[in-house]
């Protein structure tokens, strides 16, 4: 492909957005804002397509730093100006520890750019992992604008907030096409300045409140990243990611700019302890939820850490802290996720835990397990959007996020139930992506069983609030009782489907990902383990029958679907009585004892967290 | 790689599948009969008790709860499958997993009280159970290097004593013995999650019921496979006799424990247990490897 | 094959309808291993969906007729249903009562009467067996039904 096209696609996909958004904000209306998000969505996604295809027939697509250095100060100048706008919110927003954090990003800058930055390397290097990223932003973030197209009627601000959506769009593209740890920090900091408006967008105080908190605990990821990417510089020699050594060379406190970026990568991920913004970011409109808390920006720090995986290859204690605390996170969010009984902290917790798994799978360092942690990415992040963008939909309808107001809706809402079904079914039952990715990292853990413990206990736990969920929804009343209107917008089926069938054909073309995208990437480091033959996904311990998984699965769809003879209808057993039954959901802690135990495992965590950062000078001392 | 005589034999297991558990729960039930001094039913009474099931017509409340309550059949049979022809052991466990989990979504599609109950008491096993079972078959995995069931090593449970011997409570909740019988608890919760089933759609859970607990015996069997194929038939003809008999005597010496005590217990030393015989087994690996 | 299993394998329902639980205690007796019902493959379940054969005590007062009724209702066919003791049966000492139905054939089909006030457990274990042979007849005609 021609080099210059490729420069429009990358160019459309990063500020081709922000152009847009700023073309809603002058727009303000609704309906020709949908347009134009319809258009952008569009143009997007063949743009994706396209530079998929590019690299992955000819490989890596890079772009020298010298060839891009007007751009390299324009985004050292709007860095600044971002750094100032926080600095700014703090003051506006009362909150001194934004400021704090501001305020000494701002200061390591200044010290890198007077010291004066090596600008020999790439600053646009698009590889596989980038290209999943991307596709998830583009494909499944575009699906995610259209739908709030019709959701945010109810709301005010139209302009405002396609623009900020738009944007974060650009953002995240930016910040995953580029190797320039300081333009990959600036999109970072774009991202969470989007974050921050994009919560607080309904002005009440409670949003402005989760607002500023998610701008304090994502600032002080970015202090971390910065103060990261200073001592990089001093100790590597350079900024540009892909020019940091093996991980088994580095030693003693040359770990300290990895620490530091882990513990910025945990920040946006929201692994414990930092997981509180998450929890109160959920008070934002449901489009926000979907896009920025589940399926891209907290993808941003699980990014980073992948990115990093050739550095972080064979540091022993420093990667084994992480892993560990990975699992850890998985295993006390799911816990805590069976106790809640608002659906979008359900599911907000469900997200950290996932990303815990993933963080776990990295700190792992073997092949079967960096395999597992792509898979896993790529289809938390479908799965998650689905699910989000359904219980939208659903409280638009009942107006409530209550999971036992949700109950028997299998009978108002057919279609939207069978949306979460599959959405589960993606998160749970087999052949989809993410069952293979369990199976997957369960022979992974062979390599490394003392992390299994807290792993299979959280497995368990998923198992448990999912099933709670799904099974009020699916809670119906006798045949003859269904209701069959529907009345919900086209747009939301529209949008709710293709979400669906892009998870499915993920999972069916399962073996072409592995073969394109997953292998390629985990090749750098290790030899592929998971391989895909005849239908039948192979490592050199296991064998998961995909085909036959499939196959099956179709089969019993259309056996359920198909109508046939029934034996007689029968009411429900109540020792002879009739009426109407009540029936509700269990929560096995009472509030309390989930704020005891958030309390605890906050600061054990946070106790781990310093061990992570004392990690580097042991090694200093004992080398 | 096993012959095509083989894969015959073993799919004709299979199928064979039900029959076998049925007699087994058959013997169950006459072992516990004598045990408390009476006269009992007589072998094949559970294999009589489910053509009966299968026979009549029954009823149903509604489409989704057959749809679950079918395909956590399905999902059980594969499972079972995967097991007896020698494959992947975890997917077989993954499987099973998975129906035990649309068997509680089939529970829970109705709205009766005594189901929901039963549903999430069913809930609670599953927590109590599945950690369990999977660090089993990891430890498995981790002892023979492949978790494909007939490359697997031989009499695993001499260097897997804990997991063998942690396996046994968790078949006694399987089973739905006293002290755990924490879903169905009888005729408390009125049949708990199968409340709502009747005739031929029960006697279709009673058989995925019977899947999954050739699942589980598959599993605890799978450690005690030998390389004399008929010396390997004796011992596994022995252990279940063994454990069916030790589990009815438990059952018959034992009242209901609550399932907080059935979760603290499983968790705390079943899983303690196994993942204590893991460590041993990595320390020792290390220790040898240097 | 299929009938001797449906005989061999009835599942028994226990309802009492404001009985002054004497023929209870018998029935309940009868699941004791003295007299274990269990060699017939009897289970007592609590729920009309699962089980065969519907054993009533007490005279069906006025408010647990209609439960009666729903519980009769609920059981899959084929079924049984068998009243034990006088009460049940015809509805004595209380037959004219402002509150009682007066015996459990005012409400639902009766197939099997047991006397006694209250039934000795030999003469309701001849009345199961009894009943198990009348189950096999209906199964019998219910097949019939359905080839006609």
């Amino acid at each position: 492909m021609d080099e210059s096209l490729i420069d429009l696609l990358v160019a459309l996909l990063i500020i081709g957005p922000m152009v847009a958004g700023l073309g809603c904000f002058l727009i303000r209306r609704l309906p020709p804002i949908g347009k134009l998000v319809i258009a952008v969505a569009v143009v997007m996604i063949a743009a994706v397509l396209s530079l998929s295809y590019e690299v992955l027939s000819d490989g890596t697509i890079v772009r020298p730093s010298e060839d891009l250095s007007s751009f390299g100060v324009l985004i050292t100048i709007l860095d600044l100006a971002l750094m100032l706008g926080f600095v700014y919110i703090a003051w506006m927003s009362k909150s001194p520890l934004t400021g704090v954090f501001a305020v000494i990003q701002i200061a390591v800058m200044a010290f890198i750019e007077l010291n004066g930055v090596e600008e020999m390397g790439n600053a646009i290097y698009i590889d596989q992992l980038s290209v999943m990223m991307t596709f998830i932003t583009s494909v499944i973030g575009s699906i995610i604008c259209v739908y709030a197209v019709r959701y945010m009627k109810h709301y005010h601000g139209h302009g405002r907030f396609f623009a900020i959506m738009l944007l974060f769009l650009g953002a995240m593209n930016g910040a995953v096409f580029s190797t320039n740890l300081l333009w990959m920090f600036f999109f970072w900091e774009v991202t969470t300045l989007c974050s921050f408006l994009l919560i607080g967008h309904t002005g009440t105080e409670r949003a402005k409140r989760s607002a500023i908190t998610a701008a304090e605990y994502t600032l002080g990821g970015g202090a971390a990243l910065i103060l990261g990417i200073a001592l990089c510089m001093q100790y590597f020699d350079t900024v540009f990611m892909d020019q940091l050594p093996i991980g088994t060379g580095i030693g003693g406190l040359a770990l300290l700019p990895l620490a530091l970026f882990s513990v910025a990568a945990f920040t946006k991920s929201a692994q414990i302890p930092f997981q509180k913004w998450l929890l109160d970011a959920m008070v934002a409109p449901t489009p926000v939820s979907a896009l920025l808390h589940s399926a891209t920006m907290v993808n941003l720090g699980i990014y980073l850490l992948l990115r990093l995986s050739p550095a972080l290859h064979g540091t022993g204690t420093l990667l084994s802290v992480i892993g560990a605390i990975g699992a850890l996170t998985f295993l006390i969010a799911a816990v805590l996720a069976i106790t809640q009984g608002n659906a979008k902290r359900v599911l907000a917790y469900s997200t950290i835990s996932n990303l815990g798994l993933i963080v776990a799978c990295v700190g792992m360092d073997s092949s079967l397990a960096l395999t597992a942690a792509m898979l896993l990415l790529l289809f938390h992040a479908i799965s998650k959007a689905l699910l989000f963008m359904s219980v939208g939909v659903v409280k638009e309808k009942i107006d409530s996020e209550d999971i036992d107001a949700m109950q028997g809706l299998r009978d108002s809402m057919p279609a939207v139930s069978a949306a979460m079904l599959i959405g589960v079914a993606m998160m749970v039952l087999p052949p989809f992506g993410m069952f293979a990715s369990k199976w997957l990292l369960s022979e992974a853990l062979t390599s490394f069983p003392l992390l299994a413990l807290f792993l299979v206990l959280g497995f368990g736990a998923t198992l448990v609030y999912y099933a709670k969920w799904l099974g009020l929804v699916f809670t119906g009343g006798t045949e003859r009782r269904r209701f069959h209107d529907e009345g919900t917008h086209r747009i939301y089926l529209v949008t709710l489907m293709s979400i669906a069938i892009v998870g499915m054909a993920a999972t069916a073309a399962i073996g072409l990902l592995l073969d394109e995208l997953v292998n390629p990437f985990v090749s750098k480091i290790f030899d592929p383990a998971l391989e895909m033959n005849d239908w039948v996904l192979a490592t050199s311990i296991g064998i998961f029958p995909m085909l036959a998984l499939i196959a099956l699965g179709i089969v019993l769809v259309i056996l359920v679907l198909l109508p046939r003879r029934m034996p007689p209808m029968m009411d429900v057993y109540a020792c002879g009585e009739r009426g109407n039954i009540k029936t509700g959901t269990f929560y096995y802690w009472s509030e309390d004892r989930v704020v005891k135990t958030t309390e605890m495992v906050n600061i054990g965590m946070s106790i781990l967290l310093i061990a992570l950062m004392f990690i580097p000078f042991l090694m200093e001392v004992t080398a | 790689m096993s012959s095509v005589l083989e894969q015959a034999a073993s799919i004709a297991l299979w199928a064979l599948t039900p029959v076998l558990i049925g007699l087994m729960l058959g013997l169950d039930r006459v072992i516990t009969a004598r045990l408390q001094g009476r006269k009992g039913p007589g072998l094949l009474q559970s294999l009589r008790d489910l053509f009966k099931l299968l026979s009549k017509k029954g009823s149903y409340v509604n489409s989704s709860q057959m749809a679950f309550a079918y395909l956590s059949l399905a999902l059980y049979a594969i499972a079972a499958f995967v097991l007896i022809t020698g494959s992947d052991v975890m997917t077989a466990f993954l499987l099973s997993g998975v129906g035990s989990f649309l068997m509680v979504m089939a529970a829970l599609s109705v709205r009766s009280p005594y189901s929901h109950l039963g549903a999430h008491r069913e809930l609670m096993q599953i927590m109590a159970v599945e950690p369990v079972v999977m660090l089993i078959v990891l430890s498995m995995g981790y002892v023979s290097g492949t978790f494909l069931g007939s490359s697997m090593d031989y009499v695993m449970f001499l260097s897997l004593p804990l997991a063998a011997a942690a396996m046994v409570p968790m078949l006694v909740i399987r089973l739905e013995k006293s002290p755990f019988d924490i879903a169905t608890a009888h005729s408390e919760i009125v049949s708990g999650p199968y409340v709502e089933f009747s005739g031929r759609t029960l006697g279709i859970t009673k058989l995925a019921h019977w899947f999954e607990l050739a699942v589980m015996f598959g599993i605890l069997l799978l450690l005690f496979d030998t390389a004399d194929q008929a010396l390997g038939l004796a011992i596994k003809t022995v252990v279940v006799l063994a454990t069916v008999f030790i589990i009815a005597i438990i059952d018959c010496s034992t009242a209901r424990l609550t399932r907080w005590s059935m979760l603290r217990f499983s968790l705390i030393f079943c899983l303690g247990a196994v993942a204590l015989n893991l460590l041993v087994l990595y320390i020792i690996d290390l220790g040898v490897l240097g | 094959m299929k009938k001797e299993n449906l005989a061999r394998s009835p599942w028994l329902l226990h309802f009492d309808t404001g009985s002054c639980n004497g023929c209870d205690i018998e029935i309940w007796a009868l699941l004791s291993p003295t007299y274990d019902l269990e060699r017939f493959g009897m289970i007592n379940k609590g729920n009309p969906k699962h089980a065969d054969i519907l054993l009533v005590t007490g005279p069906v007062s006025l408010k647990t007729a209609p439960r009666l009724r729903n519980l009769y209702d609920q059981m899959p066919e084929p079924k049984l249903v068998v009243a034990c003791g006088d009460c049940a049966s015809t509805g004595s000492p209380f037959i004219g009562c402002y509150n009682v139905r007066g015996g459990v054939d005012k409400v639902i089909p009766v197939d099997v009467y047991i006397p006694g006030c209250a039934c000795r457990p030999e003469v309701l274990i001849d009345g199961a067996v009894m009943a198990l042979q009348k189950w096999r007849e209906k199964a019998e005609a219910m097949d019939r039904e359905v080839k006609a």
